[in-house]
């Protein structure tokens, strides 16, 4: 267990402070455009001034920016890692799982983060606003109302919460998969699809199910072709064929 | 000890090793000298099982698994580390994967290079980077240390202290198989030459023996590639009298 915790350690190690350091930024952006906003409208609704700060927008630069900094571990770009992977005591297939459980947990953290950004941004609203725009259930309304907030924080909405697990999931085994396909020399092309399905159904209407299913079964669709991939390529490699 | 026997290995339809077979006990430091596509990466990397290949590589009589590829370790003018983690980082986790890590040797080679713990290896010079994949490979607690041309880039100074440190710190279990155009730098340090090209083994030779016959090894490489001395003069003299 030590064996594949140090492997999680060493994606941690080379991927957290960036992680953090684009979080910061991005934080900081939204609570200067959502600011901006506010100043600029002060008599819009809560709904509105998200969408006209440009919140959204800021959470898919960091959504597509962590996506990036997550498969570049493990890539063979200037130096053949794939030599160490390979004669660790774990095998290769092992290390794409801890990275897979490590990407996963990252992007959790993210939602969290734009969770708890986007609660203050609303805290802030209830500060600075008008009166006559406020009541007791402000916030509670917004996370109805606005399709991005709803989108991040589903509240009641248990099929949302099932398809943000799956998006999740499937991200997470996908941006694994990036790097154990650059170490066989290949494209890791269903990484780019997968991220651009998720951004496309991320922001949705409440109640809102049209393509959903489709896009939940084409997201796993993807995330199991990876591992499909992944599966036959580390057989041969078992097998005494690689590189 | 590695045995080798019957090792070929072909890329397409090009065959890179013809049949190699080459006994490797341990306690030796065996230079491997052959010229640019002669076949020594590829037969490092069938060693390590890094290519598929048809014949028997076996180590203490096993084959080459996860199980026993602790025993060996690489360093390769490719660099095998990562980049965005320190020194201190590789060490950690080189710790965890091969239980016979030698720490006291790592610091020692670390504080001999000079070179930062806590900076990212990627921030290294090139020279920095494969003294760093160097000391990797031999603190790994590997008996058998396969080296790959492991010094390119590196000023001589750097690579003469390196020999003498090596010398210094190596036990008697552990073996060295460098692989190197240097052969000249090398001559004293290794004690077996290993001669590859075209993918056979043209030559093999303790260095005792070719001092007992009064020949260097440079004089023996040369005998061996039937390599011919007038060959620049020759050369010289065609392109001159051409012009005139």
């Amino acid at each position: 267990m030590k064996k594949h915790l140090s492997v999680i350690g060493l994606f941690c190690r080379t991927t957290l402070y960036r992680l953090l350091g684009l979080s910061v930024l991005a934080i900081v952006a939204e609570v200067i455009l959502f600011t901006q906003a506010l100043k600029n409208n002060p008599d819009l609704g809560i709904e509105l001034l998200i969408e006209n700060s440009r919140v959204p927008f800021v959470f898919a630069a960091w959504f597509l920016l962590f996506t990036f900094i997550l498969v570049l571990p493990g890539c063979d770009f200037k130096s053949r890692s794939v030599y160490t992977f390979r004669r660790l005591r774990i095998s290769e297939r092992a290390v794409f799982v801890c990275q897979a459980i490590y990407n996963m947990a990252c992007y959790i953290m993210l939602l969290c983060m734009q969770i708890v950004t986007a609660y203050g941004l609303c805290v802030l609203y209830t500060h600075l606003a008008p009166a006559e725009l406020l009541s007791g259930h402000t916030v509670f309304l917004a996370f109805y109302r606005s399709d991005f907030l709803h989108s991040i924080l589903p509240l009641q909405e248990g099929m949302r919460w099932g398809l943000m697990a799956i998006a999740i999931l499937s991200m997470g085994i996908c941006t694994a998969n990036f790097p154990f396909m650059n170490r066989r020399g290949s494209f890791g092309m269903t990484t780019v699809a997968n991220t651009v399905i998720v951004m496309g159904f991320y922001v949705r209407e409440l109640g809102y199910f049209g393509l959903l299913p489709l896009v939940t079964f084409l997201t796993m669709g993807i995330a199991l072709f990876n591992v499909f991939t992944w599966e036959e390529e580390d057989e041969v490699y078992e097998n005494g064929a690689a590189i | 000890m590695i045995k080798i026997q019957g090792l070929r290995k072909s890329y397409g339809g090009k065959q890179a090793l013809k049949g190699v077979s080459l006994e490797l006990p341990r306690g030796e430091i065996v230079g491997l000298f052959g010229e640019n596509g002669a076949g020594k990466s590829t037969l490092m990397k069938c060693i390590l099982d890094f290519l598929p290949y048809t014949g028997s590589i076996t180590l203490d009589g096993e084959k080459i698994t996860r199980k026993n590829i602790a025993q060996i370790s690489f360093a390769t003018s490719e660099h095998s580390f990562f980049g965005n983690l320190s020194a201190a980082g590789h060490r950690d986790f080189y710790k965890e994967h091969f239980p016979d890590f030698s720490d006291k040797r790592f610091l020692s080679l670390m504080d001999f290079f000079e070179l930062p713990m806590n900076k990212p290896i990627k921030s290294f010079s090139t020279g920095q980077k494969n003294q760093f994949e160097v000391i990797l490979a031999l603190c790994q607690g590997a008996d058998y240390i396969l080296m790959d041309e492991p010094f390119a880039g590196n000023d001589i100074f750097n690579r003469e202290d390196f020999y003498k440190v090596l010398l210094g710190i190596l036990t008697e279990r552990e073996t060295v198989i460098l692989s190197t155009h240097l052969i000249e730098e090398v001559a004293d340090f290794i004690g077996r030459a290993v001669l590859i090209s075209h993918g056979e083994i043209v030559g093999d030779v303790y260095t005792s023996r070719l001092e007992d016959e009064g020949k260097t090894l440079m004089s023996y490489i040369k005998e061996t590639y039937h390599y011919r001395a007038d060959r620049v003069s020759r050369a010289l003299g065609e392109l001159n009298n051409g012009e005139v």
